[in-house]
């Protein structure tokens, strides 16, 4: 367990390692730092964000978004398509609901979801629209895959549908729905944020790099900002993996 | 228990107007060849299926053994018994006669196909039910150990003695445990004999002049066939 652990720290330095060595390379051969600024700009300008105030109160408004997004789909989708797996009608008249989502684009509705609500809600629902089909088809797939004898033996011992859930379906399904989390939080750190640029929601990432990138056309600013973005996703994505084994161990 | 049922699949039918009385606390063992709907009866006695007719002192909760354990891997022996919802005094007497106590707390998907089978009666006898189904449990079992699972078999069900169909393809299991032998072919009881045997469980390979006597007549209806 140990082993595997650094192993994994250590392949994802070099990883990062290699992200860093790809940066200066390419701008070296640009050679423009308003094109490509360099590392240590960029380095720098992240570690100032790290004193200032609005910074933090950007990056907790769109970590709470990226939350209520996020367990708002992971929830539904969890009881929909139990819904849908207990009742195959249900799940038939539901497809084309859960289809006509998928196909949806989000980002070219996002001005009709600002008439209807407001520049704080659009990135939660831009997120929510596109993490809702994602995970209902994640859960529905993960039911369809519980053991069918196992369905069978409860129903034949009248086993009580509470006692089902938590000890025959939630555990059946945890190791397919562990990957969900952790990927399903990434995914919604970059949905939320690229909404919240284009929606210019106020106190938030997105609106700190709208700023930059055309008001004060700070490009290692801007840099510095996606380099948080990307640390929060890459932090969601170990909290939710993290999480989602700890519920594992929990339930099985 | 006793009833007349039908049942079809699609435009397949199984049962037309199948006749049918279980006696309570006997065991009775339905022999069958392959596809005469032997499972699909235990199934609608169990109601896993849906079916026409109409079945008197139907069993109100039954206990079900398959042919493969159906146990939960991740839970351990006494947590399998308890998700069935077994008594906590009914589960250490039940592992117990299935002589698998010191197993209780191993996880079930660590067992052997023995032992998880014997875990499998275990909780068939210990949870609270008036019937038990049984779908060729131990068909899957080499002959030793088979034998072995007829006495367990024996032991639990003398500690708590109900009501038992039992469904098998082996005369020799057939002819060991039942009390009463009942042979489907073509969708009715083509035999219904009561058990005459020295012990319970009876030996295995135990010479009867009436299982001799059933063999022979289905040997006989087999040669005619052909």
């Amino acid at each position: 367990m140990k082993k595997t652990v650094w192993k994994n720290v250590w392949q994802t330095a070099v990883a990062l390692v290699l992200l860093v060595c790809l940066w200066v390379v390419v701008w070296a051969i640009v050679g423009n730092d308003l094109i490509v600024p360099p590392f240590s700009h960029s380095v720098k300008a992240f570690f100032a964000y790290w004193v200032d105030g609005a910074f933090w109160r950007a990056l907790g408004s769109t970590f709470l978004r990226v939350l209520s997004a996020f367990f708002a789909s992971f929830l539904l989708a969890g009881v929909l398509a139990f819904t849908a797996y207990l009742r195959p009608t249900f799940a038939r008249i539901f497809a084309p609901v859960v289809a006509v989502i998928r196909v949806l684009p989000v980002f070219a509705i996002v001005f009709l979801l600002l008439d209807w609500t407001n520049a704080g809600a659009v990135p939660v629902l831009v997120a929510f629209l596109s993490l809702f089909p994602m995970l209902y088809t994640a859960f529905l797939g993960a039911f369809s895959g519980v053991d069918n004898g196992l369905v069978e033996m409860s129903k034949a011992y009248c086993v009580p549908l509470k006692k089902r859930i938590t000890r025959l379906y939630l555990p059946s399904v945890a190791p397919f729905i562990v990957k969900e989390i952790g990927a399903g939080l990434g995914f919604a750190v970059k949905l939320v944020v690229s909404a919240e640029v284009l929606v210019h929601t106020a106190k938030s990432l997105g609106a700190l790099v709208l700023e930059t990138q055309y008001v004060y056309t700070e490009l290692p600013q801007l840099f510095a900002l996606v380099i948080a973005v990307c640390l929060i996703g890459f932090f969601l994505e170990c909290l939710g993996v993290l999480c989602a084994k700890a519920i594992e161990r929990r339930v099985r | 228990m006793k009833g007349i049922i039908s049942k079809a699949y699609g435009k397949k039918r199984i049962f037309d107007g199948l006749g049918f009385a279980f006696d309570e606390d006997e065991i009775t063992c339905v022999l069958g060849p392959s596809g005469v709907g032997k499972t699909t009866l235990l199934r609608i006695l169990a109601g896993l299926e849906t079916y026409e007719g109409q079945i008197e002192n139907a069993p109100k909760k039954c206990a079900f053994v398959f042919q493969e354990s159906r146990l939960l891997p991740y839970l351990t022996v006494e947590e399998n018994l308890r998700y069935v919802g077994c008594a906590e005094e009914r589960i250490e007497d039940a592992l117990k006669d299935a002589e698998i106590f010191p197993l209780k707390t191993q996880k079930a998907g660590t067992l052997s196909g023995g032992e998880k089978q014997r875990v499998a009666l275990a909780r068939a006898f210990a949870v609270e039910a008036d019937t038990l189904l049984l779908d060729e449990p131990f068909s899957s079992l080499d002959t030793p150990l088979k034998i072995k699972m007829w006495k367990v078999f024996a032991k639990l069900w003398q500690a708590k003695k109900r009501t038992v169909v039992f469904v098998t393809h082996d005369i020799e299991e057939a002819w060991a445990l039942a009390h009463r032998v009942v042979y489907i072919k073509n969708g009715e009881i083509a035999y219904d004999c009561r058990v005459e045997r020295s012990a319970f469980p009876a030996e295995y390979g135990e010479y009867s002049a009436q299982k001799q006597a059933f063999v022979n007549a289905l040997l006989t209806e087999a040669v005619d066939e052909k």
